[in-house]
């Protein structure tokens, strides 16, 4: 009896180049903190996974104020990677991540690629670590992030330089802000990557016409939420046709729908980013809503809904 | 630990023009709650419990003006200023809100045996500022402490609740819970205590000399320096700088009520941060984690 129950719920399990993760959602990094800030709302064992905020070398003081702009169905950040540095999260924050049953990756950046090299080797070795989601897409600092994701050569040279160091599943995390976002993809991947996250924020901007300043004391930001989320599927849909990586999709999921849509279009798992803000148990209802829709419409295994809105696609 | 709760709206009226007073049952909160703590609101057109937009899309921080032990309630004085804030005044009485908190770092209450540090307490509100300290009042009275307040405003219609302050003074207090003269529950002595009504100081001015004195809030703090010890604020950021830059000089602490534009609430998303110093170092502190209320003397005042 028990047996029959456990072989008629769907699986949920997905495998994102080699990370084993319970359902396919996870948290987009930089809108969950360190997992614990939320933990009066959301039981962090019930994600797929955990992915954490950037961390970068030396610690990082951010930008200046104001960092955030809601704009229509989203907002504009502009954050700057504010962070305490790798050795403070080493002594602080790698024991509260072995507490978690959840695999928990972390998203790194750097002004160098010695920069991306170091951090990765430092957390490879520290244990607590599932995995590495490598920013090469952050619109709003200076030096590194960006620059990096928007030139296929020089992605492939960090991701490289960072496959050098590790052996933890290695996850490049893409810019929409590109003319060719497949080009960036196939260049990551012949360089090492075992996965793949896209999309970052869209690079925006919004002037208040009272002051007649931009609002944002850094100018221009990266644009989140629903607002973006029909470029973010493209992306999926695109990187998936043409590159063999599993995809972790986000860009503006705020329903179970949303983060169908992902699934459907390629996506292996999803995290959820800006939603949290609103919506601080959107994880937990996105996973139940997995559930219930796989049971709904008799599906097996949601492994069998990647990238199967190809199959459905007409021919033109 | 921060609830996440659907609560009941009981009232909800406008009370001045662009000023709306917004009472939720939630007797949890309000267990929990503490002056100077905020809610973090979801303002967007909900029909049952599903929100019908995206747009706004983040939550709003409300500070809570005022709590009621004995209905469970919890009040917001708000002022509408934008989207967020109008969809937020067409929720009627009945209807559900979508609530997190309590969230945030509130007011110290003093908590010394010194009797120095339980007398000389000013309250000094600029505008819409007004609505947390009321709580703080609330506070401040149960714990047999009598402020004396100071409300600056543009004009008389944006002087809020002043009647209803006073009227906290007036309140019997007391009766079953005040111990033998002299000694606080928690074992702190005091001098001169008081059981029945009182006759708050409230101290008012406004820029245009409607009601009060003609001018700003801080000109009547001056007057008061000797007899002040500590002074609590919130309102306009230039009010607040030039309380707490006068205060400096005069070695009086100020705690202060920071505002930034915010996303998550819970010290996630890094957005909301203020300059602080700590260490001969100047950082980035969260006004939604780590404050909203700070020592005067720790802000960064951009000048």
């Amino acid at each position: 009896m028990i047996n029959k129950v456990t072989s008629n719920k769907p699986n949920m399990a997905v495998n994102v180049g080699g990370i084993k993760m319970k359902n396919p959602v996870t948290t987009a990094s930089g809108t969950f903190g360190f997992g614990s800030e939320y933990s009066a709302y959301v039981d962090v064992s019930r994600l797929g996974a955990l992915v954490v905020k950037g961390v970068t070398l030396e610690p990082r003081l951010g930008n200046a104020t104001p960092r955030i702009v809601e704009t229509p169905s989203g907002m504009l950040n502009s954050i700057g990677l504010q962070n305490p540095g790798i050795d403070y999260v080493l002594k602080h924050y790698i024991p509260y991540f072995k507490t978690l049953s959840t695999p928990v990756i972390v998203n790194i950046s750097g002004d160098t690629v010695a920069d991306y090299a170091t951090v990765a080797e430092k957390l490879s070795v520290a244990g607590g670590v599932a995995g590495l989601e490598v920013n090469i897409s952050c619109p709003n600092v200076k030096k590194g992030g960006l620059a990096f994701g928007s030139n296929p050569v020089m992605a492939a040279e960090v991701t490289a330089a960072v496959r050098a160091v590790t052996k933890l599943p290695l996850i490049i995390k893409l810019s929409p802000n590109v003319t060719d976002i497949v080009a960036v993809a196939e260049a990551v991947a012949r360089a090492g990557a075992d996965a793949l996250s896209l999309i970052n924020t869209l690079l925006g901007m919004a002037i208040d016409v009272r002051t007649r300043r931009p609002v944002l004391g850094n100018v221009t930001g990266g644009l989140s939420g629903p607002a973006i989320k029909p470029v973010a599927v493209r992306a999926v849909w695109q990187v998936h046709q043409a590159v063999a990586l599993p995809i972790i999709g986000m860009g503006g999921i705020s329903s179970v729908d949303d983060a169908l849509e992902f699934i459907l279009a390629g996506a292996t798992a999803v995290a959820i980013g800006t939603v949290n803000f609103a919506n601080p148990q959107a994880t937990i209802e996105i996973i139940n809503g997995l559930a219930t829709y796989l049971i709904d419409n008799g599906i097996k295994d949601i492994n069998d809904l990647v990238g199967s809105a190809n199959n459905n696609a007409r021919n033109y | 630990m921060s609830l996440l709760i659907n609560a009941e709206i009981v009232k909800h009226q406008q009370v001045a023009t662009g000023y709306w007073l917004l009472e939720f049952l939630a007797p949890k909160l309000v267990a929990k709650a503490k002056p100077g703590q905020f809610v973090h609101l979801n303002c967007a057109v909900e029909h049952t419990g599903t929100c019908l937009t995206s747009d706004p899309f983040l939550r709003r921080p409300v500070s809570i003006h005022r709590v009621d032990s004995e209905r469970g309630t919890v009040s917001l004085l708000y002022k509408v200023v934008g989207r967020g804030t109008m969809l937020l005044s067409t929720k009627q009485a009945g209807d559900l809100l979508d609530v997190m908190g309590p969230l945030g770092q509130g007011f110290t209450l003093p908590t010394t045996d010194d009797r120095r540090l339980t007398t000389g307490i000013a309250v000094v509100a600029g505008g819409i500022g007004i609505a947390p300290l009321y709580f703080l009042v609330q506070r401040l009275l149960d714990d047999q402490i009598m402020p004396v307040i100071y409300i600056g405003a543009h004009s008389a219609a944006d002087l809020l609740v002043v009647a209803e302050i006073k009227a906290l003074g007036q309140k019997e207090r007391g009766h079953t819970t005040t111990p033998s003269p002299g000694t606080h529950p928690k074992g702190r002595v005091r001098g001169t205590r008081w059981n029945g009504p009182i006759n708050l100081d409230v101290y008012l001015a406004t820029d245009d000399g409607s009601a009060g004195d003609h001018g700003l809030v801080t000109a009547l703090l001056t007057a008061h320096w000797d007899n002040i010890n500590l002074i609590y604020t919130c309102g306009p950021k230039p009010m607040m700088r030039a309380v707490a830059l006068l205060a400096k000089e005069k070695n009086i602490p100020v705690q202060v009520s920071l505002e930034e534009r915010m996303a998550c609430g819970v010290g996630a998303c890094l957005a909301c941060v203020c300059q602080i110093k700590a260490e001969n170092k100047t950082t980035y502190k969260r006004v939604c984690a780590d404050g909203p209320v700070f020592n005067a003397e720790d802000v960064v005042w951009e000048s």
